[in-house]
């Protein structure tokens, strides 16, 4: 067992470094980056060798406090999965920002990073819903400072809305927990979901409803996004792809944690809400926001701008996965969410990379960038490809499960895969727009794109990454499968893992 | 042997039906004139053109020129060996209509491919000309077509002619007779005759597809023509006539159908072209689609 | 377990992947894709009907079964369209348009997989890939914003077909829970009698695509766009080859309309699901002729004659009778034969003249011999002139239309025929005939690579289409395999229809004769002499007097325009203004939804609130 007491390791190193670091700042700037860089290696490596050497299920437990008497961290299949994914897009944007990260108080910048990796990483790794608030909080803070580094004025701005939603969202998020725990006198998750039916019913509804809505604005669902568009538009791009390859997958593994965990049943959906079921609302909420994240971006000029709100319809996409709540369908919704990671922060690291160059961000100037720069070009398209779900590329195989556990649910699910199809369409021709203007070329003679190692490394990575899943699904979709199971059978998945001796009630 | 015996007999036929077509043009022309109140030449004053253009030394606009005449000639004697004529019918398990219609178009393609070839815009818009007003005929008489097909369950003109053996009564041109008026318009336009033949206009494009020959080029048209002539008006005959018993008869109805066209010729003033191809897919497709309607239901 | 037909698709994989490498050199990219078209070919040689191979794949949940299966039209399709790619790579070696061979390579993979996948998974797949790769081989053109445009509109097309074939094969899926083709084409013959709307709503999500691929009316929109824009190399394959997906996916379902208990006939005894097919196919056809005669851009031209040949080939599959299949399947072969054939010419044309404008070419013949007897022979298929390739089809498709009593129809077909010929003869006349301009004085043939292509497709075209048995005992087999009885095949020189019967070697010995005959009758009369081409008949005039120039003397400008003020009423009905209107109706929605977004930080929190609160109160009521 020893290893895994050290899984605690995976948050406290970097909140450790994290605080040590202004002290490495006094020696060189430029060191902080290096040490953040070789932290969140540490915590890549030591993640993909908890994932690849399977040493999961286990429970730690902090200071021989048996769970649910303490607070103790699980490490199932999702949280050994996760926390591999956010660690090493991590790293990789952690190799990018040794390039980027030039200007300004770098030093801070790195604490933050740290701190945002270490909160993201203590999200997926908690088993304590208390627990998930604090490290939603530090993520969020962290996040936000983030956003507002750098020298452009609407970085601050979009920092600020991003503040304030997410103050809301940690508000009602907080005042659920409460509610829960005033009913049943515990914070441990597998407890509570083990007991959630000797909750009243009327408050439990209530609860529910404001656990859900204040998750639902870090997992970027409407009408709980509106600051996505400009906090991602006004961060530097490095931030960018953190906010949507990391705090991403925190927010939504937070959401359906409490939502098919704590608030679910097995078999059934999750709890009764009136007389829909919880996953109905958040379907529709998923469903609304596909077609509005997409439909917004169809007339966006701005690269960024669409990005970020094609994260956001994306989101949904994964939202509308989980919601199905069958296996196929929540193993669809992380496989994607993965998937989406991948790509859509290399599709911001390119932006950086453009942006550094010259390039500006509206989409006339990606106009002729395929003889600018071959291989940013072909990583966009890459990345592009992903998103659209074209095979051969990684989004080909998530956007094919989560449409068969769609039609295999039946019944108004059809419906709601007829219009994610649709904002499909949408979604095709905003990416394929800028991509034939990457190839498309200009009368004009513009001069090449260099591009240096640091940020070439991640990019490279990343867009081989969503080849080789492409290829060869299997590997990710294990994985996928795995935590699919642990979401769609709460007590076995979960619940008796954590606290063995537990009766459902 | 057998093949010889073809190759003889085919060689004959086409030799027939030049000099029945040329014979038929020739008496056309001492028609019209008497129509006219001319004298007009002796009918067998084609044989002396022929051999006069034959013999005439000319010029020549390159390759796809000398090529795309010669084809225009040949293709149509290829497709005269398949018509079944009286009791000659060279190859008698052969004789798809549709096979000798497309065999024709090579010849107009040939044809085409000449004229436009010697780089004069007269003659390609002679066959601009030519080739909408085809579409124009074409749809109606395909209409006729289709509607004796279905009517006597073949498409072998041999087969067709056959079905309607056994007296006048048996004739498509009575069982059918709403298909009959409509070829007989198409016919016209096939023809080439007036209201229809603004591909030749003299008055307006030199002549058209003819502008730029001279000597035995034209000579070559006029032989084109001839067969034209005797493989439209045979196809008739074999379409509605009931075919005939012997040659003699055979090249007496082609020649009742020639009248015909003659006399409408002579009366007609012509029409413009987009009017030719509109009346084309009024009244004769109109026709042509009754007569399709009574056969199918 | 016949592992050479994986080859079959890895080949042309690890050749993209090498000649993506290789990009930047053209020449070695297209030497490399060549190579493996040939590679492929040669093992195409060792798949036999009745092969298959299947390998599992650990996803969604289970291990799917991804199968290949060699069916008797799998491997017909397979030949005539690597065969026909090899032909065409072959003379892209020497072409300097911007089609990427790499992009061919995975068009390739994804055509062989198409063409013997057994599941609905790697179908899927395989179309996706062929969409998107497809796609991005449109980007290049000559010109490039048109290109782009119309990549962007194919892609858009393509990704809507797509997605409702997504939708038709997850419902298959819910409802047989297998991914097996024939399987669920099994299901649905089994229960077409019991619940017919049920079979035709799901046989239309994948009839949506596959006429979206193939270019059938109403989805014809695209393929004008596409095909005049793309690389000059790259517009034969998209007509010859990928045009065919789209065809060979409806030949996939077609064994359903067996079922006619299902559905009631309507006229001729064919079901009426069938019988509004045909007449799809026969508008398909007349429209395609019809704007085809007015194109002025050449490759426009021959994209809309392409989409009238495919509408023979629907009418005349839609048709479900031996002679019907028999014919469309020849038909869509002779399509891929002469069409491809013409598009290749016209890549030699335009590459030599460096414009694809029907008005600024004329005279071309002098300068390009053997492209010019190439395109002759081409444009004689492509109108269905016997000896040549496209006459027993076309010939085949009026028995099939007559059998069925369908005059009509037959009609219509006719029609497009004859305006096929005045089409091709526009293009014929514009290009290769008339006054040849001084700014091509120095324009060459081909090079020897182009040639030998040339040689051999006119060889092609002139063989197959003296001895169709080749191609007609193959489709016979095609034929038995879906359950009905196939033509009989009495020799290779036969084509044996309902009505008739017609033997092509017999033609061509008349042909051959009255043509010695002719050419004989033309040396033994007088003599001629050669002129130059300005010297023509001028009504008097001599040409110094008007200042005439080749240019001025060259028709070719408003070539039909009685025939457009003719069909003037029809061309105010725009399908393509349909889905522009609806593409433009989602951007103005799109603009209003942005909106929502003001910017604003009270109002997100606002949003946020008023969500909490809806949901509140929408729990309360519910």
């Amino acid at each position: 067992m020893s290893i895994f007491n050290n899984a605690a390791l995976l948050i406290g190193v970097p909140l450790l470094f994290a605080f040590s670091i202004p002290l490495f700042g006094l020696i060189s700037k430029q060191l902080t980056k290096w040490v953040t860089l070789f932290v969140i290696g540490f915590n890549a490596t030591f993640s993909l060798y908890i994932l690849l050497a399977h040493k999961y299920p286990a429970v730690v437990v902090m200071g021989n406090w048996v769970p649910p008497f303490g607070e103790n961290l699980y490490i199932g299949p999702v949280a050994a999965f996760l926390v591999s994914v956010i660690s090493i897009i991590g790293l990789l944007i952690a190799i990018y920002n040794l390039w980027a990260i030039k200007l300004g108080d770098v030093t801070r910048f790195s604490v933050l990073f740290l701190m945002f990796t270490a909160g993201a990483s203590g999200i997926v790794l908690t088993g304590d819903i208390f627990n998930l608030f604090i490290f939603m909080e530090i993520t969020g803070i962290s996040s936000y400072a983030l956003a507002a580094y750098g020298p452009r004025r609407r970085a601050l701005g979009g920092a600020f809305k991003f503040l304030v939603v997410s103050s809301i969202g940690s508000t009602l998020y907080l005042l659920g927990v409460t509610l829960i725990y005033t009913q049943l006198g515990t914070l441990n998750i597998a407890e509570i979901a083990a007991r959630i039916n000797q909750t009243t019913p009327g408050l439990l509804t209530f609860a529910g409803i404001l656990l859900i809505s204040g998750l639902a604005v870090e997992a970027e669902l409407f009408p709980f996004n509106g600051w996505v568009p400009d906090t991602y538009t006004g961060a530097v791009s490095g931030v960018s792809a953190s906010l949507s390859g990391i705090a991403a997958i925190s927010g939504v593994y937070a959401l359906f944690r409490i939502a098919m965990t704590v608030l679910g049943r097995d078999g059934a959906y999750v709890f009764t809400y009136g007389k829909l079921d919880l996953m109905t609302v958040i379907a529709i909420l998923a469903t609304t926001t596909v077609i509005i994240g997409e439909l917004s971006a169809l007339s966006q000029k701005n690269v960024k701008k669409m990005l970020a709100y094609s994260s956001m319809a994306q989101m949904g996409l994964v939202a509308v996965g989980f919601s199905i709540g069958s296996k196929l369908g929540v193993y669809g919704g992380i496989f994607q969410l993965v998937n989406h990671s991948i790509a859509k922060s290399m599709l911001f690291l390119i932006i950086g990379v453009l942006a550094a160059a010259g390039l500006g961000e509206k989409v006339e100037n990606f106009r002729g960038l395929w003889r600018r720069s071959p291989f940013l070009s072909l990583a966009f398209t890459i990345g592009a490809f992903s998103m659209l779900g074209f095979p051969l590329f990684a989004g080909f195989w998530s956007k094919f499960a989560i449409v068969g556990a769609s039609i295999q649910r039946g019944g108004w699910y059809d419906f709601v895969i007829g219009l994610v199809l649709f904002a499909s369409i949408v979604e095709a021709f905003y990416y394929l727009r800028i991509v034939t203007y990457i190839f498309s070329s200009t009368e004009v003679k513009a001069p090449k794109i260099k591009v240096s190692l640091s940020p070439a490394i991640p990019i490279f990575v990343l867009a081989v990454a969503i080849i080789a899943i492409g290829v060869y699904p299997n590997f990710i979709g294990n994985f996928s499968m795995q935590s699919a199971g642990e979401f769609t059978h709460k007590m076995t998945g979960y619940v008796l893992n954590v606290i063995p001796t537990i009766v459902a009630h | 042997m057998t093949i010889l015996l073809k190759l003889i007999q085919g060689i004959g036929v086409g030799a027939l039906s030049i000099a029945v077509g040329l014979l038929f043009i020739g008496i056309g022309r001492k028609i019209t004139a008497r129509i006219q109140r001319r004298y007009g030449p002796p009918p067998i004053q084609n044989f002396f053109d022929i051999f006069k253009l034959l013999s005439k030394r000319s010029i020549s606009h390159g390759f796809a020129f000398d090529l795309g005449l010669i084809a225009g000639f040949s293709a149509l004697l290829a497709a005269v060996v398949f018509l079944p004529m009286g009791q000659i019918n060279i190859f008698p398990h052969n004789s798809s209509l549709i096979m000798i219609i497309y065999l024709m178009t090579m010849a107009y393609l040939g044809m085409a491919m000449g004229v436009s070839s010697s780089g004069n815009p007269n003659a390609t818009i002679g066959i601009a000309r030519a080739l909408t007003m085809m579409m124009g005929y074409e749809v109606p008489f395909a209409a006729v077509i289709f509607s004796v097909y279905i009517f006597s369950r073949t498409g072998s003109l041999a087969n067709i002619v056959a079905a309607q053996s056994g007296g006048f009564l048996n004739w498509n041109l009575v069982r059918l007779p709403f298909g009959f008026v409509a070829a007989e318009i198409a016919l016209q336009g096939m023809l080439g005759e007036k209201p229809f033949d603004m591909t030749i206009a003299p008055s307006e494009i030199a002549s058209g597809p003819m502008v730029e020959m001279g000597g035995k080029y034209l000579g070559f048209g006029m032989l084109q023509h001839s067969i034209g002539l005797f493989i439209e008006t045979g196809i008739m005959v074999d379409l509605f006539l009931g075919g005939a018993s012997n040659i003699w008869i055979f090249i007496a109805k082609q020649f009742v159908l020639y009248f015909a066209a003659l006399m409408i010729n002579a009366i007609m003033p012509r029409f413009r072209i987009e009017e030719g191809v509109s009346f084309m897919w009024k009244f004769p497709l109109l026709l042509g689609v009754v007569q399709a309607l009574i056969v199918v239901l | 377990m016949n592992s050479n037909l994986i080859w079959l698709v890895a080949l042309p994989l690890i050749g993209s992947a090498v000649a993506a490498i290789v990009v930047r050199y053209k020449f070695l990219d297209r030497l490399i894709t060549f190579l493996t078209f040939a590679t492929t070919l040669f093992v195409l040689f060792s798949v036999h009907v009745g092969q298959s191979y299947s390998w599992g794949l650990n996803f969604l949940g289970t291990t799917l079964n991804l199968t290949l299966n060699v069916s008797h039209l799998s491997i017909f399709m397979l030949y005539i369209s690597i065969a026909f790619g090899t032909v065409l790579t072959f003379y892209s070696l020497i072409d300097h348009s911007r089609m990427k061979g790499f992009l061919l390579l995975l068009i390739l993979a994804a055509n062989n997989w198409i063409f013997m996948s057994n599941d609905m998974v790697g179908f899927f797949f395989a179309w996706e890939l062929m969409g998107w790769a497809s796609v991005v081989s449109v980007l290049g053109g000559r010109e490039r914003e048109k290109s782009r445009h119309a990549a962007l509109y194919y892609m858009i097309m393509s990704v809507s077909g797509s997605y409702s074939m997504f939708f038709g094969i997850f419902t298959l899926w819910r409802l047989t829970g297998t991914f097996s083709i024939s399987a669920n084409i099994a299901y649905l013959s089994s229960i077409v009698g019991i619940h017919p709307w049920w079979v035709l709503g799901i046989v239309s999500l994948f009839f949506v695509t596959f006429m979206i691929k193939a270019g059938i009316f109403p989805f014809h929109t695209w393929v004008p766009l596409a095909y005049a824009y793309s690389p000059d190399a790259f517009t034969p394959f998209l007509s010859a080859v990928m045009s065919k997906y789209g065809i060979y996916g409806m030949l996939l379902f077609m064994p359903l309309s067996l079922m006619e208990r299902g559905f009631p006939s309507a006229f001729g005894g064919v079901p009426w699901t069938n019988y509004i097919f045909v007449w799809i196919g026969v508008i398909t056809a007349v429209l395609g002729t019809v704007l085809a005669i007015f194109q002025d851009d050449v490759k426009k031209l021959f994209a809309y004659s392409s989409l009238s040949n495919l509408g023979y080939v629907v009418a005349a599959i839609a048709l479900f009778t031996p002679v019907g299949i028999t014919a469309g399947i020849f038909h869509a072969f002779n399509h891929l034969l002469f069409k491809g054939t013409l598009f290749i010419t016209l890549l030699a044309v335009i590459s030599r003249s460096g414009t694809s404008k029907l008005s600024e070419m004329g005279g071309l013949w002098k300068k390009m011999p053997i492209t010019f007897f190439t395109f002759f022979v081409g444009i004689a298929s492509a109108a269905g002139i016997p000896p040549f390739n496209g006459f027993g089809s076309k010939w085949l498709i009026y028995q099939a239309m007559i059998k069925q009593h369908l005059p009509f129809a037959t009609i219509l077909l006719f029609l497009a025929s004859t305006g096929a010929f005045m089409y091709l003869f526009k293009a014929f006349h514009s290009i290769f005939l008339g006054q040849l301009s001084h700014d091509y004085d120095r324009v060459k043939e081909v090079s020897a690579v182009g040639k030998i292509t040339e040689f051999f497709l006119m060889f092609a075209m002139t063989f197959f289409g003296v001895q169709p048995g080749y191609i007609l005992k193959p489709i016979g087999a095609i034929v038995k395999s879906m359950g009905l009885k196939p033509l009989p095949v009495m020799a290779n020189g036969y084509v044996t229809g309902m009505f008739s019967n017609i033997y092509v070697p017999l033609i061509s010995w008349s042909l051959a004769v009255s043509f010695t005959l002719g050419f004989i009758l033309f040396f033994v009369s007088a003599k001629h002499k050669y002129v130059s081409q300005e010297n023509n008949y001028t009504a008097g005039q001599i040409p110094e007097d008007w200042g005439l120039t080749p240019e001025t003397y060259q028709f070719s400008w408003n070539f039909y325009q009685p025939v457009e003020k003719l069909f003037a009423p029809f061309f105010r009905i725009k399908i393509d203004g349909f889905f522009r209107g609806t593409g433009d109706w989602t951007k103005t929605i799109g603009s209003a939804i942005k909106e929502i977004f003001v910017g604003n930080a009270q109002m997100y929190a606002f949003f946020a609130i008023v969500g909490l609160i809806i949901f509140v109160i929408a729990g309360w009521m519910a």
